[in-house]
This record gives C-alpha cells, structure tokens and sequence, in this order.
C-alpha cells in the first residue's frame, strides 16, 4: 500500500482513502480517523504510549493497580476499573469479575461450566472464569445488547 | 449487586427446584413398589415424608457435598458424596418404613438414588453442552452486531 502525506498551510485537516476493496486493514485506519477517543494511554517500564482500545484484551485490578493486557504484553493503566467499564462498555468491555474487565470482542469462545459459571477463552488462549454473579449479567448482554447496572 | 440474603434466597431456590427432581424420582420408585405390591394409593403423610427427606439431603448435597451432581467430571469425591447422600436416604425410608420392611426395596431404593445422580450429573452436562453452543452463537451475534454498525 503507498502512503502519500501533504503538507498544508491552512484549511481542514483531511484522511482521504483510496481503496479497491475495504479489508481489515483500511477499516482499522477508518476506525483510527474517525474514532481518535478509543486509544488509551498506557505506561510500561516508565515509557508512555497510545494502545487501540481494540487490542487489549482484559484489565485487571492487582494490589490497587489497574494492569491491561494484550496478546503478549501487560501495561499498567492510570485509571479505575469502574472508569474504564464506564467508558468503554460501548467497545464490548464487560466487568467479568470484581477485579476483572473483559473485552468481549477479543473472547474467542464460551464453556458453559457447572454451578452457573461461564468459562472464557481468550484470543490469546488465556481461560478465565466468570463466576456465576457476573455470569448473570453477561448472559443478559450477550441475549439484550445491554446489561443492568450494579 | 446481589445481598447476602439475596444469594441465600437464589440458592434456597435452587435447593427446592432440585429437591423436586429427586422428590419426582423417589415417588416414581415408591408407585413402583406399590403398585408391585397390588397397591394403588399414597398417603398424604408419605408424599409429605418424600419431599421434606429430599428438601433435607438437597441441603446437605448443596453444602457440604459441593453440589456434586453439577460437577464437571465424576471423581473420587464425587462418589464418596453420592454414596454417602443416597445411604442417607436409604437409612431414612428405614426408619420412615416406606418399604414395611422389604429390605430389597429398600436396598434397591439406595442403588436407584445412585443411578438418579449420575442420571441427573449426565443431563446436567448435556445441559452446559447445550448452554456453550448456545453461549458461543450469542457471541458471534454480539460481534457481528458491532461490524453492522461500523457499515
């Protein structure tokens, strides 16, 4: 793919795309473009950086801190799970357990287990159980689109 | 959030439910018997007997046996609580006299409480088999309804 940049000295700021066929790859730059507020800042061995929303796969609260994680890496995240819930529930992420947020969108299958549990498998194989409280919820969200609040 | 009481009441619920499983089989076991012995009525009283003795064991099944009849896989421990809860019940129709002192009903009615829980442990596990495909489908729905909006 040939990556053209021009310089301007006024006017608006514009992505101009020029595809035969939308793929996977033209609609991660589309989502880039249009959705800018889903990247988060992440710091990792003291060096800060953007990660799309969309890569990670779980946030997790170890000790009061808030870890996320993708296929192969762990970032520490300056806020809440609760905030993070809150802001980015509409990007599929889904409190799974007290110290757990999943992203549903990285979840590659379900195992239904006993007592009501839900066991998840995520892209990168890591399982994950979600207890049957939370499993409740994610039931509901999966069937309805949304889930109630606690 | 669920409350404390909140949880006690869903799994009391969940106990009754069970208990109206095994208290099903027990009768079906005890109209076996009667009608073998040329009998066609039930009393109250006895009817009363079977769910109260199922409502209790249920308890101690839920509790202390860790709900092994929704376990995922039969173990040591999963036979050692089976045992022991249908001895249980064998030891109560005993005492209740359910079997007027038949002791190979009453003995038969402890072998068909064991084969009621893996009964009961295999359609549990064809039930999450279920459950996962279902879970799994739902899934894919919620992903394709997020591609839907980004067209």
């Amino acid at each position: 793919m040939k990556l053209r940049l021009e310089e301007i000295s006024k006017g608006q700021e514009e992505v101009i795309v020029r595809y035969r066929q939308m793929n996977a790859t033209i609609q991660a730059i589309c989502d880039l473009v249009q959705k800018p507020d889903k990247k988060l800042l992440v710091s990792s061995d003291g060096a800060q950086q953007y990660m799309l929303i969309d890569d990670l796969l779980y946030f997790e609260s170890i000790d009061g801190k808030t870890f996320a994680y993708t296929e192969d890496s762990v970032y520490q995240v300056h806020h809440s799970l609760k905030d993070l819930v809150q802001a980015y529930q509409d990007r599929g992420f889904f409190r799974a357990a007290k110290s757990l947020v999943l992203n549903l969108y990285r979840i590659a299958h379900f195992k239904s287990q006993s007592f009501g549990r839900i066991e998840a498998t995520l892209d990168n194989g890591e399982k994950v159980l979600i207890s049957r409280k939370y499993a409740a919820k994610l039931r509901q969200l999966l069937r309805e689109g949304v889930a109630d609040e606690d | 959030m669920k409350t404390k009481w909140e949880e006690v009441l869903s799994q009391e619920i969940a106990i009754k439910y069970k208990a109206g499983i095994y208290s099903l089989c027990h009768l079906l076991y005890f109209a076996l018997y009667l009608l073998s012995q040329q009998k066609n009525q039930i009393g109250l009283l006895q009817l009363a007997e079977i769910v109260l003795l199922a409502w209790l064991v249920n308890h101690l099944q839920v509790y202390l046996g860790d709900n092994f009849d929704e376990a995922d896989q039969i173990s040591g421990k999963w036979w050692f609580s089976a045992i022991i809860c249908s001895i249980l019940y064998l030891l109560a129709a005993t005492l209740l006299n359910w079997f007027e002192g038949d002791k190979l009903a009453t003995l038969g009615f402890g072998f068909f409480q064991l084969f009621c829980y893996i009964g009961v442990y295999i359609n549990n596990k064809i039930k999450r088999q279920i459950d996962s495909r279902q879970l799994n489908q739902q899934l894919q729905d919620f992903k394709k309804r997020r591609g839907n909006h980004h067209d």
